[in-house]
């Protein structure tokens, strides 16, 4: 492998990691917030079939992202008045959020499915950095939204960890009854976590139909919403850890293709299967440990709050 | 559930509906099942005047 096919190989995984980046990081806020919602799929298939559907029929992907972040905050905020304002059991809510999000951008996207989208998303190579041989193009050739979402996971590591909201925010997850003696809005602030994690599994769901992909079926996404919950667990609700998992996942995804193209003789449904073995793997040997779960989770994820 | 999922494919081949109709209908479902819960919780009680006093309604 010589280091134009590395690059490749290493660009192919950043742009598959991407969808999952952002709807993990999504994930890893609302969770943090004491919120456990498991319809990232349903917000992340709404997100693309907006997107794509917006995109196909204004000519402009930037719309597109645009209706996909607000389709995906829609759909988690009627997550958030179930579970929030109406105590409904959150494991219970994420699921049928899941099932509802699958049913309705099927029906909603039939007549797109054998549209096209005009206009596509340009890439923005940076003029020095993009001549590095492996880094070059895997980091610095990306579109907008590839930048965007590693300067989100910049910002979400610095909220979280640095400011006084993240700590609010933290505080909430961790133990809502304090933070709501302490005068903290813990509703307030579980709605606003919930919603940006809506949005942005709606822009992880748009930038894979629109940006990635460049066309709509049903079940575009085929689980990658289940693949960013096992990431955020896989993380240890910790936002570099996330980075590196969604990266790892991402390239187990290229060198599917990568395999394919260079005639590796492996079936290509073992190798397809391969992203979801993994998720499997990753989270029994983490799971091996309870200790290590129990101490780096929310201490109230998914316990309802009512005061 | 189990009725549901067969319900939904007898409406699709009866009523020439698409697929997908089933599940935007369970997961409707669900939505109004798991919202009613609230009314286990919570009891609705009406008042003439505005709960000024200490909190009859919850």
């Amino acid at each position: 492998m010589n280091s134009v096919q590395a690059g490749d190989l290493a660009s192919s995984a950043v742009v598959a990691a991407i969808p999952l980046m952002l709807a993990g990081l999504g994930e890893l806020v609302t969770e943090k917030s004491g919120v456990l919602n498991l319809g990232v799929e349903g917000m992340m298939l709404m997100g693309a079939v907006t997107g794509y559907a917006g995109a196909a029929v204004t000519g402009d992907p930037t719309i597109g992202l645009a209706l996909g972040v607000a389709a995906g905050a829609a759909m988690a905020l009627l997550f958030a008045v179930l579970t929030l304002t109406l105590q409904a059991n959150q494991v219970a809510t994420g699921l049928s959020l899941t099932i509802f999000g699958i049913g309705l951008s099927a029906y909603v996207g039939r007549p797109f499915t054998t549209r096209t989208i005009a206009g596509s998303v340009p890439q923005w190579p940076i003029p020095v950095l993009k001549n590095i041989p492996v880094l070059g193009p895997a980091l610095f050739s990306l579109t907008p939204v590839g930048y965007a979402s590693f300067l989100l996971f910049a910002a979400v590591g610095y909220f979280l960890y640095r400011t006084r909201a993240g700590l609010m925010l933290r505080s909430v997850g961790e133990s809502p009854e304090s933070a709501h003696v302490l005068g903290f809005p813990v509703l307030r602030i579980r709605y606003s976590a919930t919603l940006f994690g809506g949005a942005m599994a709606g822009l992880g769901g748009a930038y894979y139909s629109v940006v990635y992909l460049h066309l709509w079926q049903e079940q575009l996404t085929a689980g990658r919403g289940w693949i960013a919950l096992a990431l955020v667990v896989f993380a240890t609700w910790r936002p570099g850890r996330l980075l590196c998992g969604a990266l790892l996942f991402g390239a187990v995804t290229a060198s599917q293709f990568y395999a394919q193209a260079v005639g590796i003789p492996i079936p290509p449904p073992f190798l397809a299967m391969l992203p979801y073995v993994a998720t499997i793997v990753v989270l029994a040997v983490i799971s091996r440990n309870a200790q290590v779960i129990r101490f780096n989770a929310p201490a109230s994820l998914g316990k309802i709050f009512s005061h | 559930m189990a009725l549901l999922y067969l319900g939904g494919e007898a409406a699709q081949m009866s009523l020439q509906l698409p697929q997908a109709i089933s599940g935007v209908f369970q997961g409707l479902l669900l939505f109004s099942l798991l919202a009613c819960n609230v009314f286990v919780r919570y009891r609705i009680v009406w008042s003439a005047f505005p709960a000024r006093d200490q909190g009859t309604a919850s």
